[in-house]
């Protein structure tokens, strides 16, 4: 006899349709559009006043809009680990997750750009990376990556929509007249001919297989910004590899955080089920081993040899200014989760919601260890320069804007829920007749 | 009433004057570059025999009007040359004049330098020394690789350049120097108006423009016109010596030596060695020196 | 009466004291250094730097007029009326007017008057030349290359060797001109000949031939001011000058990258793209499909997608 697991599909159709906020959407959207907005008057004033108004200065020439934009690029790496490397691996329960993710992969690598246009000195000459490009630089590799990322993530958006475009088009009575627009636009070329199909699939599959090795690269030359320097905490060979790691710990975090979000707003307990989170749990204490093993690897061996660069930065880490930061983002970013997702309670989905925002924290401030201290550790020592060049601390514009990117990430996967299922409801209805 | 003063002691100073205007030719203003354009007016003048002679009214000026070096020609340097500097830190007395006569003749931001005189101390039982710093313009330059526009580039005479009007203030170049050479117009850098509106060149760096980064370059517009650089001649204890490799000197001014025997006699190194940048500032070390460390105190203390 | 001598003489000092007194306090001492040139017994030319002290420290004075005149300070002679520039310094050459005068004698006072202003009073710098050359020749005797140069000064429309003279001989280089031998300087004998040995070996020369020029000259000579005279000679040696400006590296320009380099990037960039354009093309022929569909009126069927 079919099991308890069974819908019909019009049901699984009526429960994953994308829902008009309530009370609480429109006061998260609100809030984040104010965030936003002060984020766009504090840029307004960096562009008339120049980068002063922000603390970064001749040593610490990079500060949190580069650790925002590592940030960034780390997130959007979920798309690849649980699209891709999930489905090509044949994973199943995964299945109502991919979206969720694309959309964090897209959205992330959108603000990945924007906040690196606000980092410019001068944007308004940033079409001379394409008209000037210098194939030997590594951040034209990252121009070229980035972008590359971002149309095969868009792609991989895209091809699962495309049935679900369908479903939503005939339930013409349960959407604004806006959205249909919208679905029109996009996808009613879609009849779900078993051509079609093939076509589909035949590409989704391409696409997975491809975005694995872009997805390595777009981390891996993020973290040449840094390893092809010769400064102390950066000049290291571990660095692709432990910001590949680093980044499929925040991006399962984020997914974690939004899986719970979406479960309990939109009521999706049948889809995002406790099994799920225990299998995700197992994912994030998996990769949270993972990275603690890099962690160590790039810490303690320095520390072993104590070069003479590398002696004060290392003591600052450790010991000193930046101790207070450095602990909490080792503990809270990974020791504890992988203390709290060892035992099967923490995998619950209340205890996994708190470790997924806990590794989220703790990554961004992971990323600005790795940008500011060294950078307070130059080889020839900081002098003959004012004093303010000797610290560094964001201004309320850097904290603004930061917080403003983030914000806006959010507010494009909010607006993303709105429009869109947030759960493929073909690929559930699909799932669940196979499992039938 | 007269005034006798005596001309010694007016040799070491506007030494430039002497230096710059013309030599070697039978028209002795005559500039060395010929790239300075005759007027095609002449006027006459009397020889040390009484002789009437006619010289081009262009070659008389103190500072002869240069034509404007192209951005193209800038990119490429001067043919033929190979310059380097060697700094003698057992000269230096820390009266930073290097600093002050680069800062002002670049119009650099106040309060920023592009030349900083650091103390040093290798290890904890060997010599402080002052070390001035510029920027190294090294054979393997960091800081070029990493430019993704071209904005900073790396010239046939050896000489590292910045074009302010590439420049896209992405700071890569500054994160990717070991020597921390590099500054950064964070703000206006606030250049008075003559200046403002000239002419923006590579070579001569000025104006500088917010939102891009500076740093020394050896002043090729000096160079160009037969002189040396502004902290060549600025330094009263003859610290810095500059000079062509492909003629093998150096000169600070008053004295020049063989460049090769000069490094080799005194021992001179690069800093950083090991790092693999091959900078063109060699440093003599502070042996035999002329002033003890703490001579460069007071000045600090009266920066600070 | 003493008591009245007394008093004269009281007030006669303080009198004079408030004069030299007074004097003290407004004076701004202007220092001029006024020297005098002559490159290849050709040209004769005045060069001028003005400074003033301020904060004890010496500082180069712009924008300071000077009138510099020839043996008296008369209009008739007047050489010429210069303003220092941004570095105080100012250059003057002898205009033709001067002829009778230039030639009247060998010697000759120039003068540079600062005219007065009410910061400072007109104060005239003197500088006394007497006319003079230096002939330079070279010879080279059993290997050893020697310079020999003479100085000769005008007296009586003679060339008189001019003795104890301290003449400097040097190659001229970037910036500056390098010592032929281990000496500083020379002195000239009473025949005013001195003979330096040139001990540079193998320095770098200007073109093939191995030409450099050599250069011999007074600096600051109380009676002759600054003389020097050049003699180009194939003492150098020629080295092929060599850069790596045009090969390929990571810091050369743009359209100098490395061949490795290049074929990597593009060879990935090429089997990424081109992944992704064949992917629209795809989603391209999906939207074909559709629209051929829907010709045949199957939607009603395909509601609900049936599995693949």
């Amino acid at each position: 006899m079919k099991t308890s697991t069974l819908h019909l599909p019009d049901q699984i159709a009526n429960d994953l349709l994308p829902q008009r906020f309530g009370r609480r959407g429109m006061i998260w959207t609100a809030l984040l559009v104010t965030i936003c907005l002060i984020g766009a008057f504090a840029y307004y004033r960096q562009t008339t006043k120049g980068l002063v108004v922000t603390s970064m200065r001749d040593y610490v020439s990079w500060g949190i809009y580069i650790s925002n934009f590592v940030f960034f690029v780390a997130i959007s790496l979920v798309g690849s680990l649980i699209t891709a490397v999930l489905r090509l691996a044949n994973v199943h329960w995964s299945t109502p997750l991919t979206r969720i993710a694309e959309i964090i992969a897209v959205s992330a690598i959108v603000f990945a750009s924007i906040i690196i246009i606000v980092d410019m000195g001068r944007p308004e000459r940033f079409y001379h990376l394409f008209l000037y490009a210098r194939l030997q630089s590594p951040i034209m590799w990252d121009v070229i990556v980035i972008g590359t990322y971002f149309f095969i993530s868009l792609l991989l958006l895209y091809f699962p929509l495309l049935p679900d475009i369908k479903i939503l088009l005939s339930k013409k009575e349960q959407s604004p007249l806006w959205l249909q627009k919208i679905y029109r636009f996009l996808g009613s070329f879609w009849k779900g001919t078993k051509q079609q199909f093939k076509i589909s699939e035949k590409a989704i599959n391409i696409l997975c297989i491809t975005i694995i090795p872009v997805a390595f690269c777009i981390h891996t030359v993020t973290s040449w910004l840094f390893a092809t320097t010769y400064r102390p905490g950066w000049d290291s060979t571990n660095f692709g590899a432990y910001f590949i790691s680093g980044a499929f710990l925040v991006g399962a975090g984020g997914v974690v955080v939004a899986m719970y979000v979406f479960r309990r707003y939109y009521h999706l307990e049948k889809y995002i089920t406790e099994m799920h989170f225990e299998k995700m749990g197992r994912v994030v204490v998996l990769l949270a081993l993972l990275y603690l093993y890099f962690n160590i690897n790039e810490y303690l061996i320095p520390a072993f040899k104590m070069k003479k660069p590398e002696e004060s930065h290392l003591t600052n880490l450790f010991a000193g200014e930046f101790a207070p930061v450095f602990w909490f983002a080792i503990l809270v970013g990974m020791i504890i989760p992988i203390v709290i997702l060892l035992f099967k309670k923490g995998r619950k989905p209340l205890p996994m919601f708190i470790v997924g925002i806990m590794v989220v924290i703790g990554a961004w401030f992971k990323r600005y260890l790795i940008v500011t201290p060294t950078l307070l550790h130059p080889f020839l020592p900081m002098h003959d320069a004012p004093e303010t060049y000797y610290h560094y601390f964001p201004s309320w514009e850097e904290w603004a804007i930061a917080i403003g990117s983030l914000a806006g990430a959010l507010l494009v996967i909010t607006f993303f829920v709105r429009i869109f299922p947030i759960i493929p409801i073909h690929e559930t209805i699909t799932e669940d007749e196979n499992a039938a | 009433m007269k005034n006798e003063i005596a001309r010694r002691e007016f040799l070491t100073a506007g030494i430039l004057a002497g230096l710059a205007a013309g030599c070697g030719r039978a028209n002795p203003f005559a500039p060395e570059d010929e790239t300075v354009k005759a007027s095609g007016e002449k006027v006459k003048l009397l020889s040390v025999d009484g002789e009437i002679i006619e010289v081009d009214k262009a070659f008389l000026k103190p500072v002869p009007d240069l034509p404007q070096v192209s951005n193209a020609a800038a990119r490429v340097g001067i043919e033929g040359k190979s310059f380097v500097m060697v700094i003698d830190l057992s000269r230096c007395k820390n009266l930073k004049k290097c600093q002050s006569a680069c800062n002002h003749m670049h119009q650099i931001h106040p309060g920023q330098n592009w030349i900083k005189v650091h103390p040093m101390q290798d290890a904890e039982m060997t010599a402080s020394y002052w070390q001035p710093t510029t920027c190294m313009h090294c054979d393997e330059p960091p800081c070029v690789k990493v430019c993704p526009v071209d904005a900073t580039f790396k010239r046939k005479d050896g000489i590292v350049l910045i074009d302010s009007d590439r420049c896209i203030g992405c700071r890569f170049c500054m994160a990717a120097c070991p020597y921390s050479t590099r500054v950064f117009n964070w703000e206006e850098p606030g250049v008075p108006e003559p200046v403002a509106t000239q002419h923006y060149s590579c070579e001569t760096s000025v104006p500088q423009k917010i939102g891009t980064v500076g740093k020394c370059d050896f002043c090729p517009d000096m160079v160009r016109k037969g002189e040396l650089p502004h902290c060549v001649s600025a330094c009263p204890n003859g610290v810095f010596f500059f000079g062509d490799m492909n003629e093998d000197s150096v000169t600070n001014g008053t004295d020049t030596f063989r460049f090769t025997e000069l490094v080799k006699d005194k021992a001179g190194y690069r800093l950083m060695e090991d790092l693999g940048t091959k900078p063109r500032v060699y440093y003599l070390p502070p042996v035999n020196r002329n002033f003890p460390f703490e001579a460069g105190l007071e000045n600090e203390k009266q920066k600070s | 009466m003493k008591t009245l001598l007394k008093l004269v003489a009281i007030l006669a000092f303080a009198f004079i004291g408030k004069t030299v007194f007074a004097q003290k306090e407004t004076k701004t001492d202007i220092l001029v250094s006024y020297r005098y040139f002559v490159k290849n017994n050709s040209l004769p030319y005045l060069l001028l730097q003005t400074r003033i002290k301020a904060d004890n420290k010496l500082q180069t004075l712009p924008g300071v007029v000077l009138k510099l005149f020839v043996d008296q300070s008369i209009p008739e002679n007047l050489i010429a009326k210069v303003r220092t520039d941004e570095k105080g310094m100012a250059k003057a050459v002898l205009p033709v007017s001067l002829k009778e005068v230039w030639d009247s004698s060998a010697t000759h006072k120039f003068l540079a008057v600062v005219e007065a202003t009410s910061l400072e009073e007109e104060t005239t710098t003197e500088l006394e030349i007497t006319k003079a050359k230096i002939v330079l020749d070279t010879v080279n005797e059993e290997g050893a290359r020697k310079v020999m140069a003479q100085v000769l000064a005008l007296e009586n429309g003679e060339w008189i060797p001019a003795k104890d003279v301290e003449v400097k001989i040097g190659v001229r280089r970037l910036g500056g001109d390098m010592k032929i031998g281990e000496e500083e300087s020379y002195t000239t004998d009473s025949l005013g000949q001195l003979t330096g040995e040139f001990k540079i070996d193998s320095l770098p020369a200007e073109d093939k031939k191995g030409n450099i020029v050599l250069v011999a000259k007074t600096e600051d000579n109380e009676r002759f001011g600054n003389l020097s005279q050049e003699k180009t000679v194939p003492w150098g040696a020629y080295f092929e000058r060599q850069t790596n400006f045009n090969q390929r590296s990571l810091w050369a320009t743009r359209d100098k990258a490395p061949i490795w380099l290049l074929l990597m990037a593009c060879s990935i960039i090429a089997a990424v793209w081109g992944v992704i354009i064949y992917l629209v093309f795809q989603l391209f022929k999906i939207k074909k499909l559709g629209k051929r569909s829907t010709a045949n009126k199957t939607q009603h069927l395909e509601q609900y997608p049936s599995p693949v």
